[in-house]
């Protein structure tokens, strides 16, 4: 064995690189945790609830109220309506569902005439979720009568302390979710959120891909009655 | 003091004759072994694999060994890099270079396999903490049993002779697996980089491990 680690080590040395210096080192290991026990209470849905905004687009910064507007049939499924206004004006529309514990994405629209329809609906969080749970995504974006190949993904993904614009500090939790639908001529639809929500009040941030930038709105106050 | 002579003579031609022997069977055992690298799944849940060849600068800085490298990406524009690398040339066992060349590692931690032996994790960050790259990077055998590449965190002289040495004595072919991917500036102190990278990491070696 001498004789062999001796040629071993002749061998190596050609090819020897010097080891780093190392800082005490933490722990590089991440334990499980529940994201969420009864996903229901993350997004309550009742008419009436809304969430004030405040949103910068192109360094102006806007105000933007979501408001939860009722049950509504989106492409076959019904859902709860939540519309986001800006002075007055559509700027997002959005069909949520909680069902069988789950709750699911079914459509949005940034226009006021048409949707774009999730089929099946987006999952973006479950009752009993862990963090860094990913709910897979495969099927249709069903838009203006036309149907394309999709997928995605939603995932739990941090549970963090948001200090909002003037509503206070709550711990919430980062919802990451991302569709992808190609294109014949090679471009892509892409549609990329994070939401973050905190029990009995839902959203306490809001982040959405336009473009190539991402908009950030920060919670102002909340209408829970 | 003739006799002593060819003796002695005998004597080295006896050891050269051993020496090249044991070259060829190290040559041979080492050639037996990058005969293995190991494939990684089409698809891990939502994400989807893309052959990604490594660049010739990367190659190089590996000593040219047999590697295969890919791309796992998802919806939210995440992207995890793959590089299996046979071990049939020393620097094979280097860090890639884009984090030799520009990073430094902040932490290393040596942890266990789902699918048997160990393996390790290792964070690196640029000399300003705003970027990071977490890796896992390991030896994957055959059966889909893993050891650490070092205990440090980077590869060292003495861990070279450590997996070379124990190469003669186990059979079984292997080859090195490294999974890294840029840390965003969102996941702070890499939580969820942590369960994407260990998340690839254990669907490559269930995969390794899979019986024909």
């Amino acid at each position: 064995m001498t004789f062999l680690s001796m040629l071993a080590v002749v061998t190596i040395s050609a090819g020897c690189q010097k080891s780093a210096d190392y800082a005490s080192p933490v722990k590089p290991t991440v334990a499980d945790e529940k994201a969420v026990t009864d996903c229901s209470a993350m997004l309550p849905l009742k008419a009436g609830f809304s969430w004030t905004f405040s949103t910068v687009v192109d360094q102006r910064t806007f105000t933007d109220v979501a408001s939860v507007r009722g049950p509504l049939n989106i492409g076959g499924t019904t859902a709860t309506l939540v519309e986001t206004k800006r002075n007055g004006q559509l700027v997002l529309r959005e069909g949520y569902r909680y069902a069988k514990g789950q709750l699911m994405l079914t459509a949005f629209s940034t226009s006021p005439k048409s949707w774009v329809v999730i089929d099946p609906p987006l999952i973006l969080l479950k009752d009993g979720a862990m963090l860094g749970d990913e709910y897979r995504w495969r099927g249709r974006l069903r838009i203006d009568g036309k149907s394309i190949d999709a997928f995605g993904l939603s995932r739990p993904s941090l549970r963090e302390s948001v200090q909002t614009m003037s509503a206070g500090r709550f711990s919430g939790i980062r919802i990451d979710s991302g569709l992808s639908a190609p294109l014949p001529n090679g471009d892509r639809i892409k549609y990329q959120t994070t939401r973050w929500v905190a029990t009995g009040i839902g959203f306490i941030r809001r982040e959405y891909l336009d473009r190539t930038a991402r908009r950030q709105s920060n919670l102002i106050s909340f209408k829970m009655k | 003091m003739e006799v002593s002579y060819a003796k002695r003579k005998k004597s080295l031609i006896l050891t050269l004759g051993l020496a090249t022997l044991v070259i060829q069977a190290i040559a041979m055992r080492v050639r037996a072994h990058s005969t293995f690298r190991v494939q990684p799944p089409m698809n891990i849940g939502a994400w989807e694999i893309k052959s990604i060849p490594l660049s010739s600068e990367a190659m190089s800085a590996l000593g040219n060994p047999d590697v295969d490298g890919w791309n796992y990406s998802n919806a939210l524009d995440e992207l995890v890099t793959i590089q299996v690398v046979s071990p049939d040339t020393f620097d094979a066992y280097r860090n890639p270079p884009i984090l030799t060349r520009f990073f430094t590692a902040v932490s290393a931690k040596v942890i266990p396999s789902k699918f048997g032996g160990m393996q390790q994790t290792n964070f690196a960050a640029l000399a300003d903490a705003e970027s990071k790259i977490l890796m896992m990077t390991w030896v994957q055998h055959r059966s889909g049993t893993c050891k650490p590449v070092s205990s440090s965190g980077e590869q060292s002289l003495v861990d070279r002779l450590r997996i070379n040495i124990e190469t003669l004595v186990q059979p079984e072919p292997y080859c090195l697996v490294r999974v890294y991917m840029a840390v965003p500036k969102w996941d702070s102190d890499g939580q969820q980089s942590q369960r994407t990278v260990r998340r690839v990491a254990d669907a490559i070696q269930a995969a390794g491990g899979k019986k024909p």
